[in-house]
C-alpha cells in the first residue's frame, strides 16, 4: 500500500478535527502548523501498528492529546518561515456573517479554554467539542469513566465562569 | 451533571463550525506530502502555491473585536435571539461586521466552498481503545515535517513568506524573497508561482513597465496558467 497516500487520505479526513483540537488544547501560532505536521508524521509512522480495535478518528486524537502535550511541556518557541497569520480557525458555514459568527464563537472558547486547566481542558474539548463518549474519553486518557465525569463537571464550571468573564470584560469595553 | 448554560452551549456550537482555514489546510497537506517525500508532493506544493496566490491568504488576519461584541451582546439578549443572529439568515441587514476592524477577514464563501471539497469529519461510533498509547507518549523529539525534508518544502516556505509579505504591503520585501528564491531554485518547481508573485510585486511598486514585460514573458511561457488573470488584474490595477 502507498503509505504517503494513506496519509493523505487520512489527512483529507482528519485535518480539521486535527487542527480545531490542537488548537483548544493551547498550541498556536506557528506551533500549530508544525503540530499538526507532527500529528501526521506520527500517524504516518505508526500507520502499521494501528490496530482496529478503535475508531482512527479516537486514535488520531490520542496522538492529537499527546503532541499538544508536548508542544505546552516544551512551551515551543520555534521561528518558522512559513506564514502563520491565517492559523487561526475559522467559520465554515456558507452565509459570510454565521461563519464570521463562527470565528468569533472559536476565538472566544480558545480564550476561555486557555485559562482552564490542562487536564480539564483536554476533556472538555474531547466531549463539549468533539464530541467523543465519556467512555471513549476515558479509555483515551487511561482514566475511568467517572473521573472524566468528574473533571468534565469541573472543566464546565470553569468554562461558564470563564464566559462570565469575557462578557463582563466585554460589556466594560462597550460603555 | 451540571449542565452548561444556554450561552455555553450556543457559543460552542457556533464554534465547533470552525476550522482551519481552507489555505491553511491545504498548506499543510503539501507540506507533509513533501515531507514524506510523496511522489505526487511537486504537485501538491503547487497546487498549494496557486491556491495561495490566487486566493490571497484566504481566511487570514480574522477580525476579533466587533464580531465578538456581536455575539456577546447577542448572549445578552436571550439565547433565541443569538440562535437566530447565529443559525438563520438575517432578515435585517448584517452589522457592518468587522469589516473596518480587518480589511483582510476571511471570505467565508471561499472558505465554505473550498471546505466543501474537502472531507467533513467522520463521526462513527466506535468502542475505543487506544493501541500502543503507552509508546506514543515518549518525548522523542517529534520531528518537524521540514527537518532534512527535501527543497520542496523550503520552496514552498519561501514563496509563502514571499506571499505573506506581498499580503501586507511589503512588496519590496516579497521581490528580495523572490529573487532569493530565483537564486536558490532556477528549476524549481514553483517558478511559475514565483514568476506570477514577482509580476504582483513589481506592480505593487509601480515599477508598472518591468511588470508588463515579465507578464508577457508569463503570458507566453505559461499561456494556461491559472494565474494569468490574477496576474493581469493587478497589473492593470497597479497601472491606473
Amino acid at each position: 500500500v502507498n503509505t504517503p497516500a494513506r496519509v493523505a487520505a487520512l489527512y483529507e479526513a482528519h485535518a480539521d478535527m486535527v487542527w480545531r483540537a490542537l488548537r483548544r488544547l493551547g498550541v498556536s501560532g506557528h506551533n500549530l502548523e508544525d503540530a499538526v505536521q507532527d500529528v501526521f508524521v506520527v500517524v504516518n509512522s505508526r500507520l502499521d501498528e494501528f490496530e482496529q480495535r478503535s475508531s482512527v478518528k479516537t486514535w488520531i486524537f490520542g496522538i492529537v492529546l499527546r503532541v499538544a502535550s508536548a508542544y505546552r511541556r516544551k512551551r515551543v518557541r520555534r521561528e518558522s518561515e512559513i506564514t502563520s497569520d491565517d492559523c487561526q480557525l475559522v467559520g465554515t458555514s456558507r452565509d459570510p456573517q454565521e461563519a464570521a459568527q463562527e470565528t468569533e464563537a472559536a476565538a472566544i472558547v480558545e480564550r476561555i479554554l486557555d485559562e482552564l486547566e490542562d487536564d480539564r481542558r483536554s476533556v472538555f474539548v474531547m466531549i463539549e467539542l468533539e464530541e467523543f463518549s465519556a467512555q471513549q474519553v476515558a479509555t483515551s486518557l487511561g482514566l475511568s469513566v467517572n473521573t472524566v465525569h468528574s473533571r468534565l463537571r469541573l472543566a464546565r464550571r470553569d468554562f461558564e465562569a470563564g464566559l462570565k468573564r469575557v462578557k463582563a470584560r466585554e460589556k466594560w469595553r462597550e460603555r | 451533571m451540571t449542565n452548561l448554560s444556554k450561552d455555553a452551549v450556543v457559543l460552542l456550537d457556533a464554534a465547533r463550525r470552525a476550522g482551519p482555514s481552507a489555505s491553511a489546510r491545504e498548506r499543510g497537506k503539501a507540506r507533509l506530502l513533501a515531507g514524506l517525500g510523496a511522489g505526487s508532493a511537486a504537485t501538491a506544493a503547487s497546487v498549494v502555491a496557486k491556491a495561495t496566490l490566487l486566493g490571497g491568504s484566504a481566511g487570514s488576519g480574522v477580525a476579533v473585536s466587533t464580531v465578538a461584541s456581536a455575539l456577546l451582546v447577542g448572549m445578552g439578549l436571550g439565547v433565541s435571539v443569538m440562535v437566530a443572529a447565529i443559525r438563520l439568515t438575517p432578515s435585517e441587514p448584517p452589522r457592518p461586521v468587522a469589516t473596518q476592524h480587518a480589511p483582510r477577514t476571511a471570505t467565508p464563501a471561499q472558505v465554505s466552498s473550498a471546505r466543501a471539497v474537502a472531507s467533513a469529519a467522520q463521526r462513527s461510533d466506535e468502542p475505543a481503545l487506544l493501541p500502543n498509547a503507552r509508546k506514543l507518549t515518549d518525548n522523542r523529539g517529534l520531528p518537524a515535517a521540514d527537518e532534512g525534508a527535501p527543497s520542496l518544502s523550503r520552496e514552498t516556505a519561501m514563496l509563502a513568506s514571499a506571499q505573506k509579505a506581498l499580503g501586507s504591503g511589503q512588496a519590496q520585501v516579497a521581490l528580495e524573497t523572490l529573487e532569493k528564491y530565483r537564486v536558490s531554485f532556477p528549476e524549481g518547481a514553483l517558478r511559475e508561482e514565483a514568476a506570477g508573485a514577482r509580476i504582483l510585486a513589481l506592480c505593487e511598486l509601480g515599477r508598472q513597465s518591468e511588470g508588463e514585460r515579465e507578464r508577457q514573458a508569463f503570458l507566453s511561457a505559461h499561456p494556461t496558467s491559472p494565474l494569468s488573470a490574477r496576474v493581469s488584474a493587478a497589473c492593470q490595477i497597479g497601472s491606473r
